[in-house]
């Protein structure tokens, strides 16, 4: 009996260590006891489509790099959720069509297919990611995402020119001493005047991001950043040559220049009724990132700030965030958030009590 | 009362119903009427916008009044009643904009330029793209000397061209036979002929009805797909004797030895494309009422070049067709109201019908009726005219003729010793006959048989000032004519122009480049007699050479003789043409 509660005490701590260890170190951090209800706008009749000719994270993805909880919390709410068939015009029925941290660029006639939706009051949604990973014998490479979404080229040249929106290569980190670099943290950093940022009340998960170039003049559109890093970050553009030489600094007129750099931005373009919404993380609603969960595939978000965020970002882009609200109450991530096991000991049978002389007699007998 | 009640019941319904037909009657009226899916409905206005800018993409414009420049085709749109300008393709193009004319960019064809075009089209707008083949080297002065770069292959346009219209842009060029390095070094010496296409369509409609083929200067080629999910497609013209080269590398990038071209024009299997290419077409997406069409060439539509004309009458009327009856299918306005064929020239559709011959110019004659036994043999009355090219004559007999009708012509004879000839016309073809000699087949003569028979003959085969014909007509090869004119027709020259010379179809050409007039002549060398004198522009099509390709021997509608290479600029090598100087040859 005492051993068996000595195990299930020793797993339930190794659970735990497994949980906060896992978050990135001297960044994000477990949040507790959150059991207040979150609010979220109902997505009935709203049709998404997700794109994956470019290697997209796909909302059919239950690994870590997948948006499946996204995706599936999406459909709770009723949205319809579709992967995108770039062969023909993006459907009608389309009310958001989201990129989500492609791998390979978007081609050119998928931006103007993209153009011509957007010029038509569509609203899109893009995350981009600034580290590819990639395992090649076993061994996990990485590099920059240089292959997709380039700063000057492509579709991010008609963001820019249309929305005022685009992503610099470059990955937002701060130093931590002795040369190293820190590219995941936590930010509070957010711009609540933006209908997306309302009701998002904890600090923002982010995962290697991108710093993004917004042009909040005036102009024909509206774009506003949404979420900035601290102040202390800046963005690095070498940041493949860091992980080789684990050592790099920052250097003027490559780098991003330190201060509070936009890692999410919204943009509205006033003539056409065209949203976009452009994230620097595309881990923000991964499975194993933003959309962390513990246990694992439960709905104990680690990081419900990155779940409101999201759901109010999709929300905002379909024009649903004065639209009924349907809420939930999440589990408090941990290990508690599962209901544990209450091991009852079975009762060992007690020996009978046997008369040792009449056991002997019937020895003898 | 109840009965007024009650026939007021019965009549309100009734009234309604009467007030519901009339609106839609009402309704379907302006249903009815000729609506525009363009953009500028709310505008009675047509506005055409040509694009125009030396960056991003340095096209030709209409600006330009010069030999490339699109002044003249600005003019046929504002000829149809439609408001032309021009812009920049910097930012979105207007809602209100009908049609938008993109022409020979230079440079790149990014993906704003791609996105903003394609924009455009899904929001109903019609396009006309004319794209040279990438690589060609143009020295004019308004590029400043410049190879053409616009990658349109690589843009966005193709794919998404190919998927919504069934049109697949290639970066090609398509070479004739005999073409070199040397023959695509400038734009002068890449004209050809494409063929209109068999496949109907209201723009080149005329052209397949008088067999008019277009003429290019370089082309690149598209794929047409029949069968399109949302659209339409229909392939222009077409050239089937060449191949599509794949390789820019073929043309010089500058005038100096330096520059010149780093890979021969030949054919390379694999790479290169063969069989019928299409060199323009047009698309409709059904969708979104948008309308495409993209030239493989953007020449045809240039000032001096495709609508190059002589006061009202155009060098190439088969290209000037074309572009009007194209900028009236991109404005969309109903058929009726398209320009007619130009006049001056010899609108006659050879299918036997006597119905489109001019009517005052061409003389008569007659012939006694009852002198054949057979009634569809029996000629009685033939009509004929000559343009400057060629001569047309219309026969009628008693009944309408046979299918195997067969014509025979005496010829003049071409010296006191030649051979009697005659030409001989028939379903099969038409062929000159020389006594003692094979036939040799005319290829530019042409007839066609219906309730009456038409011919076609080039000037060339008579040879004389005045020329006179005595047709016969017979029931098939080898057969006694059933019929002849007593007496000869003389037929009448007319000011009226041939609308192309068919001799040149399928066949290497060179053009005559000089001041006044030069002379052909019967044999390659300056002590040969005189066949004829001809004139700048005049363009042949050339048969072969001599030995060293110093002279060349030519036809077109009105003489077949040798001239001096030297005085031709040819649209291919002339050293990779058959000596035909020498004996047995």
């Amino acid at each position: 009996m005492r051993r068996t509660l000595v195990i299930l005490t020793i797993q339930t701590l190794v659970i735990v260590a497994a949980v906060v260890l896992s978050i990135p170190a001297g960044s994000a951090t477990l949040a507790q006891d959150d059991t207040s209800p979150s609010t979220f706008a109902r997505l009935d009749g709203v049709t998404i489509y997700f794109t994956e000719e470019s290697r997209e994270a796909t909302p059919f993805d239950r690994s870590p790099q997948g948006l499946s909880r996204f995706a599936g919390l999406l459909s709770a709410l009723g949205a319809d959720i579709k992967s995108l068939d770039w062969r023909a015009d993006i459907p009608e029925d389309a009310d958001l069509v989201v990129i989500a941290a492609p791998t390979r660029d978007i081609e050119d006639y998928q931006s103007a297919r993209l153009w011509a939706y957007l010029n038509n009051g569509g609203a899109l949604l893009i995350m981009a990611d600034p580290i590819l990973y990639s395992e090649e014998d076993g061994v996990t490479i990485t590099e920059m995402n240089s292959r997709a979404l380039r700063r000057d080229r492509g579709l991010f040249l008609l963001t820019w020119a249309g929305y005022g929106l685009r992503a610099r290569e470059d990955v937002v980190v701060t130093e931590v001493g002795d040369g190293q670099l820190d590219r995941d943290l936590m930010t509070g950093e957010l711009n609540t005047n933006h209908p997306i940022l309302q009701g998002v009340t904890g600090p923002l998960a982010i995962f290697s991001a991108r710093s993004l170039e917004v042009d909040a003049s005036i102009q024909a559109y509206d774009a506003q950043p949404l979420v900035y890093s601290g102040a202390e970050y800046y963005g690095e553009t070498l940041y493949v040559d860091y992980l080789q030489l684990n050592t790099e600094d920052f250097t003027p007129g490559t780098d991003t220049a330190r201060g509070r750099l936009p890692l999410a931005a919204a943009s509205e373009n006033s003539m056409t009724g065209a949203r976009i919404v452009l994230i620097g993380d595309g881990g923000i609603a991964m499975n194993g990132e933003g959309f962390r969960s513990a246990p694992s595939n439960s709905a104990g978000f680690v990081f419900p700030a990155n779940v409101q965020f999201m759901m109010n970002t999709i929300a905002w882009l379909v024009g649903a965030d004065s639209a009924e609200t349907e809420t939930f109450v999440f589990p408090t991530p941990g290990p508690t958030a599962t209901a544990t096991p209450i091991v009852v000991a079975t009762p060992t049978p007690e020996p009978t009590p046997i008369d040792e002389a009449e056991s002997a007699d019937e020895a003898s007998g | 009362m109840k009965r007024v009640v009650s026939t007021l019941r019965r009549k309100v319904p009734a009234l309604a119903l009467a007030s519901l037909a009339v609106a839609a009657l009402f309704a379907f009226g302006l249903v009815g009427l000729p609506a525009r899916t363009g953009h500028a409905q709310e505008d009675d206005a047509l506005h055409v916008i040509f694009i125009q800018g030396r960056r991003p993409l340095e096209t030709t414009g209409i600006s330009n009044v010069g030999p490339e420049g699109l002044s003249k085709l600005a003019d046929i749109f504002r000829s149809m009643g439609a408001e032309v300008s021009y812009q920049n393709i910097t930012t979105r193009l207007s809602d209100d904009t009908d049609v938008v004319v993109l022409a020979r960019p230079m440079r790149t064809m990014g993906t704003i330029e791609s996105a903003y075009l394609w924009d455009y089209l899904e929001r109903g707008g019609n396009l006309l793209l004319a794209l040279d083949p990438e690589g060609i080297y143009l020295r004019s002065p308004s590029v400043r000397g410049a190879n053409i770069r616009s990658r349109i292959g690589r843009s966005a346009l193709p794919e998404l061209f190919d998927a919504d219209y069934g049109i697949r842009l290639y970066d090609t060029f398509v070479a004739e036979p005999y073409v070199s390095n040397a023959s695509v070094e400038t734009i002068n010496t890449m004209y050809s002929i494409a063929h209109a296409d068999a496949v109907s369509n209201p723009i080149t409609a005329p052209l397949q009805q008088y067999n008019l083929p277009v003429w290019v200067w370089g082309a690149r080629h598209m794929r047409v797909e029949p069968f399109v999910i949302g659209g339409q497609a229909h392939p222009l013209f077409y050239s089937d004797r060449g191949f599509g080269e794949t390789s820019p590398d073929i043309f010089p990038s500058g005038i100096t030895a330096a520059d010149a071209a780093t890979v021969p024009v030949e054919l390379n299997l694999g790479e290169d494309f063969t069989g019928r290419l299409n060199v323009g077409a047009i698309g409709t997406d059904l969708r979104t009422g948008a309308r495409l069409a993209i030239l493989g060439d953007s020449e045809i539509i240039q000032n001096g070049f495709g609508l190059v004309s002589s006061g009202a009458t155009p060098r190439y009327p088969a290209n000037r067709i074309f572009v009007e009856r194209l900028a009236a299918w991109l404005l969309e306005l109903p058929e009726e109201e398209w320009p007619n064929l130009p006049a001056g020239f010899s609108w006659v559709m050879l299918d036997g019908d006597a119905s489109d011959w001019p009517g005052r110019g061409p003389l008569s004659a007659t012939d006694p009726a009852g002198d054949s036994a057979q009634p569809a043999y029996d000629l009685q009355v033939m009509r004929g005219y000559a343009d400057n090219r060629y001569v047309y004559l219309l026969l009628q007999s008693a009944e309408a003729p046979e299918e195997d009708v067969q014509v025979s012509i005496p010829l003049p004879a071409e010296g006191s010793n030649a051979p009697a000839a005659r030409v001989v016309a028939s379903r099969a073809g038409i062929v000159v006959e020389r006594e003692g000699t094979t036939s040799e087949l005319v290829r530019d003569a042409a007839m066609g048989i219906g309730s009456g028979i038409e011919l076609r003959l080039p000037q060339r085969l008579f040879n004389v000032e005045t020329i006179r014909v005595a047709p016969c007509v017979g029931s098939g090869p080898g057969q006694e004519p059933l019929d002849c004119f007593d007496q000869a027709l003389t037929v009448p020259n007319t000011p009226m122009l041939a609308p192309f010379d068919w001799a040149l179809i399928d066949q290497p050409l060179a053009t005559v480049y000089t001041n006044g007039g030069v002379y052909i002549r019967t044999a390659p060398g300056t002590n040969a007699s005189i066949a004829g004198t001809v004139y700048n522009g005049t363009t042949f099509a050339v048969l072969g050479r001599n030995a060293d390709a110093s002279w060349v021997e030519v036809q077109n509608g009105n003489f077949r003789g040798w001239m001096a290479a030297f005085l031709l600029t040819p649209n291919h090598d002339l050293t990779l043409l058959p000596d035909v100087s020498a004996p047995g040859n």
